[in-house]
């Protein structure tokens, strides 16, 4: 048939075109012998450039790039794609392309494949030999003081693969926690709800002092999975987890199916917000701004300050953290939504870079002490000074560039903290210490107390442990899992489906092959365990 | 010419390609001059890249490109059918683009006819302006105008309530039966005035001596259009058509992701969407590249098919 | 004159009745958009996206934050010069093209019709379309943004039929007169098919006024040369995430992450509003120089 012979014809044109243009560049093969020839102290002494990839914008007057080249020596040209929104479309190019710059900063833990993946698929450097040469001296003394760190930051080989963002402080690993109206409890004569019996007590207790909507939830995706609210309260999280060295599923475990019951029977003893799978952000500033919500959660900065800054001060509404909620009275919950203590995101040294040991060099600053300081608090006398808290520690305390109004010429504080330090995304080790002034209301510093309060990291699975086929796999029996668990709880939840249909639930679930998703997991941990000898 | 007497006693072949190639490139020399930077550009941007199809039969992974890729032949395609959902995401894609073109393909042309009719010359350039703008505002804002207005509270929820056996107090998006006409009616208000732009440009192109001749004929306005404007701006109304169904598998997401939600999920679940749920959890080119080839092919093979019946009732025809 | 009949007048009146009624909805949203430009942010969150009548304590804070540095300009800036150049070269191109697709009697027309169609549905994807404009050369040049894209087959197909619609005799005639192709495209097609060339030029130049996906692959430092949209969107995107480090001092800047959202899109959109007046010229009742022949 004709159509079948142009197809035909017009692939093989192209690909005629495709060959002949084909210019990717082969093998890189020099063989990494590795030493050090750059001296040890900074600021180095070079004429080199390093070209630095990220998928935030970099301003033309950056202060805090100023800062960097003047300690290190080193002068970075920073790239990043035109469009934030769509960054990993340009990162998908850019490795298409061939085109890498030197420092790539991204999500290597959890990226397509694994790290073993980029680092076999010659996407990014090795950087093992390096830390063995003594290139690393940083970050290698941090590591020896934190050693529990190590297998977090290195591959399932073992290999080291990139410079990540470290927390400094248990407290910074999570910024949503549970609020509660502090106004309707004193009026109630309650106190602050910890187990999920008192927080049942508490909702009830609003609703008859006739609040609209007790409970505000979102119910979809992501939050399905990290904030489903109480589901750690029966003893299983959503998602994927491992229960000693066994990997489980969350929503396939028992737990999952009494959470469901308990949220049906707040739903229709409107408990539970209605709209919990419609929920807009409009409709959700509205209730909650209007009082017409008792509880909810939410992010420490964007939702409770952008609402405490909302709010009628006259209204006499206000919220107030609440510990992660856990079914025991003392005891800590089981999970909660909170990162790890090495985040995902980092910097590699892409594998054709001409410039590795100072790429290397130039991101090992940023674990030293004065690394540290520069990337969460920038120059001495410029954006900080050395002042005593009211601890009476003597910290680096933010100056009036940024803390001040009146002289941020028309910044925001978020933008200000972004044009001289780098302290929400540092390649280096996050202080504590930024967190606490980062926040201006009491209630926010409160949050950031309790937030972390969870075993989550006794249960989490580590990132980046499945390779490209595993993923493959994966993606395929989850994605309808997804869609069938959504649809079908939602519509158990708000009363549309009886109670019953959880047992048609668990069976749909393991005929659409959820034994196998977890066995898929529980190859990739051993894996893991193995090479990590645990 | 001499040639010709030389040749009389011998049949000349006409059909004979060489004569055919010289008479061609006699008559239409300048013709194909002409047109050489318009071939440029399909060879260069169209058909050079063309060789990402074979990403569909590959377990395509970037670093190594298409020549380092391993082959799975129909591996891709296979998951793709086995997907427990794909057959309802077929319906759902199939439900709405029909419906689409059902009710979204005549209105624009009604509407034109409409504004023809208009004897105020500034009321017909006003209605113009004002009804094609809902196709500049952002997705994101008319989405959210439509969960308020058939939201718990929402007017058009009101409405249906009133004239409902069975009124409800939940937005009307928590009902998937629901679902269809509300995506397809939110588009028809945003984009019927766009739309109808080419058919007035053709209905201005009609011939007036036409007219001048139907009603020297005795014809009424509505004979005037059954008998001349339509068939006049027929051969426009027949191309656009053809070219509709081949976007009979396309509709696209982003519309979705705004309005779906676990509810009406059973009818706002389509292709495209899904592929991009898949896709946020694993990067796979090939799945997504052999989706985009079935697409392409179901497409390909509606346009084929209307316009060979259009061909043979009508003259009018893609190719 | 003719008087109108009253059933006439009655379709009149009904029609204008009508034609109100889908003026108010097709209007509504527009002027949604403008209050809720000009309207106090956390009025806005208060009021949780209910019907708006008015702007809720007028300010103009999300306007003036929107303008704050330089980008918006530039912005307008470079559309304005990629529609200047870009327009043009798509209609030259596509008149061309329709013309040849439009002939009688041409050997190759077939063929070149059947592989230009079938690149309306097939297309190789992203990757490989970014790896041609790089050998090219082209990324972070404006032309990026123009060639790769100058015919959209769609539109050409449009002004293909319109030509077909001319009546075959005025080529005849024409030809008869010793006219080669280039005057009978220039001094007879195109004069005769004017509404479909200004609506063709119109589905063009919105097009490049409403494009940020390509300069957002292709324009890769710096800023210097983004088109408005692209501007626009990535304004939308810093205030997001504003937003979300929000609850720290804002000081002078009042929040306005939600008003921007409308304010970007009045920004965006009116320009474009006042084009289409002058696109209306185009479609008078075409009238036929009686050139033609029986």
């Amino acid at each position: 048939m004709k159509g079948k012979k142009f197809f035909m014809l017009a692939i093989a044109v192209s690909m005629v075109f495709a060959i002949a243009s084909c210019g990717k560049s082969g093998d890189n093969e020099a063989t990494e012998v590795v030493k050090a020839t750059l001296s040890s102290t900074y600021p180095i002494e070079t004429d080199q450039t390093i070209r630095w990839w990220q998928s935030s914008p970099v301003k033309e007057n950056d202060k805090f790039a100023e800062f960097l080249e003047e300690a290190t020596g080193i002068k970075v040209e920073w790239e990043f794609p035109a469009d934030s929104g769509n960054a990993s479309t340009a990162f998908n190019l850019m490795i298409a392309s061939d085109n890498l710059p030197d420092v790539i900063q991204s999500g290597w833990a959890n990226s397509h494949g694994g790290p073993d993946y980029n680092l076999d698929k010659k996407i990014i450097t090795d950087l093992t030999p390096y830390m063995d040469a003594g290139i690393m001296p940083n970050l290698k003394a941090y590591i020896d003081e934190h050693p529990e760190l190590k297998k977090m930051m290195t591959s399932s080989t073992g290999r080291y693969y990139y410079f990540p963002q470290i927390l400094g402080d248990e407290r910074l690993a999570s910024f949503r926690t549970w609020f509660v109206r502090e106004d309707l409890l004193e009026k109630a004569n309650l106190e602050k709800p910890e187990t999920l019996d008192e927080w049942e007590q508490v909702l009830y207790a609003f609703k008859d002092m006739g609040i609209e909507t007790p409970l505000m939830a979102k119910f979809t995706g992501w939050q399905f999975k990290d904030d489903s609210p109480f589901l750690a309260c029966f003893d299983t999280p959503g998602d994927f987890y491992h229960d000693g060295n066994t990997v489980k599923y969350g929503f396939y475990e028992d737990g999952f199916g009494e959470w469901v019951k308990l949220m049906a029977k707040w739903y229709s003893d409107g408990i539970l917000d209605k709209d919990f799978l419609n929920e807009t952000n409009e409709h959700w500033s509205a209730e909650i701004i209007n009082g017409k919500n008792g509880a909810f959660f939410g992010s420490i900065g964007g939702n409770l300050g952008t609402y405490t800054d909302a709010i009628n001060p006259q209204t006499g509404i206000r919220y107030t953290p609440c510990k992660v909620p856990s079914s025991k009275k003392g005891e800590k919950a089981m999970w909660s939504s909170k990162d790890f203590m090495v985040k995902a995101v980092g910097c590699a040294v892409s594998y054709t870079s001409k410039n590795k040991e100072l790429a290397v060099r130039l991101l090992d600053y940023g674990y030293s002490k004065q690394g540290q300081i520069l990337w969460n608090f920038g120059k001495e006398g410029v954006s900080y000074e050395m002042k005593k808290n009211e601890e009476g520690r003597e910290i680096p305390t933010y100056t009036d560039v940024i803390m001040d109004p009146a002289k941020r010429n028309g910044l925001t504080q978020g933008e200000a903290m972004g044009l001289y330090t780098r302290a929400g995304m540092p390649i280096s080790v996050q202080s504590i210490d930024y967190l606490f002034q980062n926040y201006k209301y009491q209630a926010q510093k409160d949050a950031i107390e309790v937030a972390c309060g969870s075993r989550k990291d006794e249960y989490a699975l580590p990132l980046g442990i499945c390779n490209a086929e595993q993923e493959k796999k994966l993606a395929d029996i989850i994605t309808p899992v997804d869609t069938y668990r959504e649809e079908t709880i939602s519509k158990i939840i708000a009363g549309k489906l009886p109670i019953e249909t959880l047992e048609e639930y668990y069976k749909q679930l393991k005929a659409l092959g959820v034994d196998e998703a977890i066995s898929i997991y529980q190859e990739a941990y051993n894996k893991y365990l193995e090479k990590n000898n645990l | 010419m001499v040639k010709e007497i030389v040749n009389q006693g011998v049949a000349i072949n006409k059909t004979a390609f060489s004569y055919r190639f010289k008479r061609d490139m006699k008559k239409n020399y300048s013709l194909y001059i002409l047109i050489i930077p318009v071939l440029a550009f399909y060879a260069l941007f169209m058909y050079k890249p063309m060789y990402g199809v074979l990403m569909a039969f590959q377990d395509f992974e970037i670093r190594v490109g298409i020549t380092g890729s391993d082959w799975v032949w129909f591996d891709n395609f296979k998951r793709f059918f086995a997907d427990p959902y794909f057959k309802r995401n077929i319906i759902n894609t199939v439900k709405i683009s029909v419906t689409s073109i059902v009710f979204g393909f005549p209105t624009p042309i009604i509407f034109a006819l409409l504004v023809n009719e208009i004897s105020k010359k500034w009321f017909m350039r006003t209605v113009q302006t004002i009804t094609y703008l809902p196709h500049f505002i952002s997705l994101v804002v008319i989405c959210g105008m439509i969960r308020t207005f058939v939201g718990s509270d929402g007017i058009i929820t009101s409405i249906v309530n009133f004239f409902s056996a069975n009124p409800v107090d939940e937005s009307l998006l928590n009902n998937a039966k629901a679902f269809v006409p509300i995506f397809v009616a939110s588009d028809i208000w945003q984009s019927f005035g766009w739309n109808s732009i080419i058919y007035l440009a053709a209905l201005s192109a009609v011939d007036e001596q036409l007219y001048e001749a139907a009603i020297i004929d005795g014809a009424g306005r509505i004979r005037q259009t059954i008998s001349v404007t339509i068939p006049s701006i027929l051969p426009t109304i027949t191309i656009m058509f053809i070219l509709r169904l081949g976007s009979i598998l396309s509709v696209g997401y982003e519309k979705i992701i705004l309005l779906t939600n676990a509810f009406n999920a059973e009818s706002s679940e389509i292709l495209s969407y899904y592929i991009y749920k898949k896709g946020l959890i694993s990067a796979d080119y090939g799945l997504a590249t052999a989706a985009g080839l079935f697409n392409s092919i179901i497409n390909f093979a509606f346009v084929a098919a209307a316009n060979s019946i259009s061909k043979k009732v009508s003259d009018i025809a893609l190719w | 004159m003719k008087r109108k009949s009253f059933s006439r007048l009655l379709f009149e009146i009904f029609n204008a009745i009508f034609m109100s009624v889908l003026m108010l909805i097709t209007l509504y949203p527009l002027l949604y958009v403008i209050f809720a430009s000009m309207s106090d942010a956390n009025e806005l969150l208060k009021h949780g996206g209910k019907l708006l009548y008015k702007p809720l304590e007028f300010t103009l804070a999300a306007y003036k934050l929107a303008f704050k540095d330089n980008s918006i300009v530039t912005g307008y800036k470079n559309t304005s010069i990629i529609l200047v150049i870009g327009v043009p070269i798509s209609m030259y191109l596509s008149a061309v093209g329709a013309y040849f697709l439009s002939r009688k009697d041409v050997m190759f027309k077939k063929i070149i019709t059947k592989l230009i169609m079938f690149t309306m549905f097939f297309s190789g994807g992203l990757i490989p379309f970014y790896l041609t404009v790089r050998d090219l050369k082209m990324i972070d040049s404006l032309w990026s943004l123009i060639l790769p894209t100058a015919i959209n087959t769609y539109n050409m197909i449009i002004l293909r039929t319109a030509f077909e619609g001319l009546p075959p005799g005025l080529e005849e005639s024409a030809r008869m007169d010793g006219a080669g192709h280039m005057t009978v495209l220039f001094k007879i097609i195109i004069p005769l098919s004017k509404a479909t060339l200004a609506v063709i030029a119109l589905y063009y130049g919105v097009g490049v006024w409403n494009s940020w996906f390509n300069a957002s692959i292709f324009l890769q430092r710096g800023n210097a040369k983004w088109p408005l949209q692209l501007v626009l969107r990535q304004i939308l995107i810093q205030n997001d995430t504003a937003s979300m480090t929000a609850g720290t001092d804002l000081g002078d800047m009042e929040r306005v992450a939600e008003s921007i959202k409308y304010a970007v899109i009045v920004i965006a959109t009116m320009p474009v509003l006042c084009i289409y007046p002058f696109i209306q010229k185009y479609f008078t009742k075409g009238v036929m120089i009686g050139a033609v022949k029986g």
